[in-house]
């Protein structure tokens, strides 16, 4: 099994290690609901190194990424980054991915755990390759730190002037020679940032990122809260919420811009009203009107929202009554045949269970990812 | 390293078995709760629900997974510990106070048929 370079990192906190795409990672330390509600309120602290990286740079790289990449990066600026989604010929995802743009004839590519390979043999399937393509995936390591907190931590480290105007999905310095890569994206839903280095630095930065956020709360997370969160913040798991089916209609068509993609099928987002799943998170009928329209993609636990009179509240709503105990409610996504309505119910069906969730359009409330530097300050420090 | 207390006896399916007079009282291993992570959920059955021997006692709802809770022998249920309607992350905190059900089991002398502390460490180990 692969590891990260932080594997004595996670043994050493006592991380329940699991097989993930080949690589054995920490699905939690102590408890993944601690995790997740840390980045809520604090900072969590994630090694996310076992995911891949390249970089690509020529010429036509801007229109081989236009053939290849959902996004229009036509006006992507230097220093900002974009999401987006690879597709082949039938609108099928292969992955999804940021893309950092270094300069306007190089840009540097993450994509997900093991599809570098993939990714890169996309695009050199393409008349138009004439590209040059570097392949860090075993090179860097990549930490982020992620909650509201997370903006004192690194002024602690970097200093304040670093993050003055340190706008959402931007980036900032460059992994050569011992520096940092910090870029902030908030893949969580909360406010965030992801940090590169080579992989012999990483250590060294883990262990002072977490000597330095010991008075702010700082929570070293497993990939299992990572799951939770994305899903929280209505973002898809790849190869789970987003897949070998034509792409369309979802809650992430932002990544079509100015594309129309024509798919028989509607993703929505959908909130229950307990913390009960189905038996299998990723398997179950979708029944409307008592006919089944569809599958269930994702089925979790978001252990940091509730119902209060109707309303999705989040334990970081302001109108949340004090003192008021989060279960949890079951949340995730739907892949169905025809369209629904923000609000409707539908029941998910797994052959065991019977669960009534609702459509909705967004699952977990009050993010923080789009906060703006000042506004963070002003609240969190 | 789970604990398991000598004083108890123990199931394939990791829960534990105390026996109090005819009265049987079920939760689940240290081990178990830890394979779990956050218990966020128990589906307690009905009180005076029978249930044969690695029928459904139950469920245990994770913060990933749902988990099914066994019945050890033929039995009938005669109490659900309510604590744990509200607060089911004290089996986390605490398995082996935090029980699940009180059962009447058909034929109290399959009780010497489960497992001991040390065969129950043992299998746990082995299947890590």
């Amino acid at each position: 099994m692969k590891e990260t370079v932080l594997i004595n990192k996670h043994k050493s906190l006592n991380g329940k290690m699991a097989s993930f795409n080949g690589y054995n990672m920490p699905l939690w330390y102590k408890s993944a609901k601690n995790e997740h509600l840390s980045v809520l309120k604090d900072v969590g602290i994630f090694d996310t190194s076992h995911m891949s990286f390249f970089t690509i740079e020529g010429g036509e790289v801007s229109e081989l990424l236009d053939l290849s990449f959902s996004r229009v990066l036509d006006h992507l600026k230097v220093n900002h980054l974009i999401y987006g989604l690879f597709l082949d010929d039938k609108n099928f995802v292969i992955d999804d991915s940021v893309i950092y743009k270094f300069s306007e004839n190089k840009f540097f590519v993450i994509v997900n755990c093991g599809m570098d390979e993939i990714v890169i043999n996309h695009l050199k399937s393409f008349d138009l390759y004439r590209c040059k393509i570097v392949n860090y995936s075993h090179r860097l390591a990549k930490i982020d730190v992620q909650g509201p907190k997370s903006l004192k931590l690194l002024e602690n480290y970097m200093g304040e002037e670093l993050f003055n105007n340190f706008g959402y999905f931007t980036f900032k310095g460059s992994f050569d020679n011992g520096n940092i890569l910090i870029s902030r994206s908030g893949y969580t839903g909360e406010f965030g940032f992801e940090l590169y280095v080579e992989s012999d630095k990483a250590p060294k930065l883990w262990d002072t990122l977490l000597e330095l956020g010991s008075d702010l709360g700082i929570t070293p997370c497993g990939l299992a809260s990572r799951d939770s969160l994305r899903t929280g913040a209505g973002l898809p798991l790849s190869h789970q919420d987003i897949g070998p089916w034509p792409f369309g209609n979802t809650p992430w068509d932002f990544c079509v811009e100015n594309r129309f993609l024509n798919s028989p099928f509607y993703t929505y987002s959908y909130v229950g009203y307990d913390v009960r799943k189905l038996h299998e998170s990723t398997k179950g009928d979708v029944l409307f009107n008592k006919s089944i329209i569809g599958r269930v993609l994702t089925c979790v636990t978001e252990v940091s929202i509730t119902r209060i009179d109707e309303e999705i509240l989040s334990i970081t709503s302001d109108n949340l009554p004090r003192d008021y105990s989060v279960k949890g409610l079951v949340s995730g996504f739907i892949r169905v045949n025809i369209p629904l309505e923000y609000g409707d119910i539908v029941i998910l069906n797994d052959g065991k269970r019977e669960l009534k969730v609702q459509i909705v359009k967004n699952i977990r409330p009050n993010r923080t990812a789009r906060l703006s530097i000042n506004r963070i300050r002003r609240e969190y420090e | 390293m789970s604990s398991y207390p000598d004083e108890l006896k123990y199931a394939i399916s990791h829960e534990w078995i105390k026996k109090e007079g005819d009265i049987f009282i079920v939760g689940i291993s240290d081990f178990a709760q830890n394979q779990l992570g956050d218990i966020v959920y128990v589906d307690f059955p009905e009180v005076g629900d029978k249930i044969e021997k690695d029928g459904a006692l139950g469920e245990l709802e994770s913060s990933k997974a749902v988990s099914e809770i066994n019945m050890p022998f033929d039995g009938e249920v005669i109490e659900i510990n309510p604590l744990l309607e509200d607060n089911p992350e004290l089996i986390n905190s605490d398995p082996y106070n935090s029980w699940i059900v009180k059962i009447e089991a058909e034929n109290p002398n399959d009780f010497d048929d489960l497992l001991s502390a040390s065969k129950a460490k043992e299998l746990a180990e082995g299947s890590v």
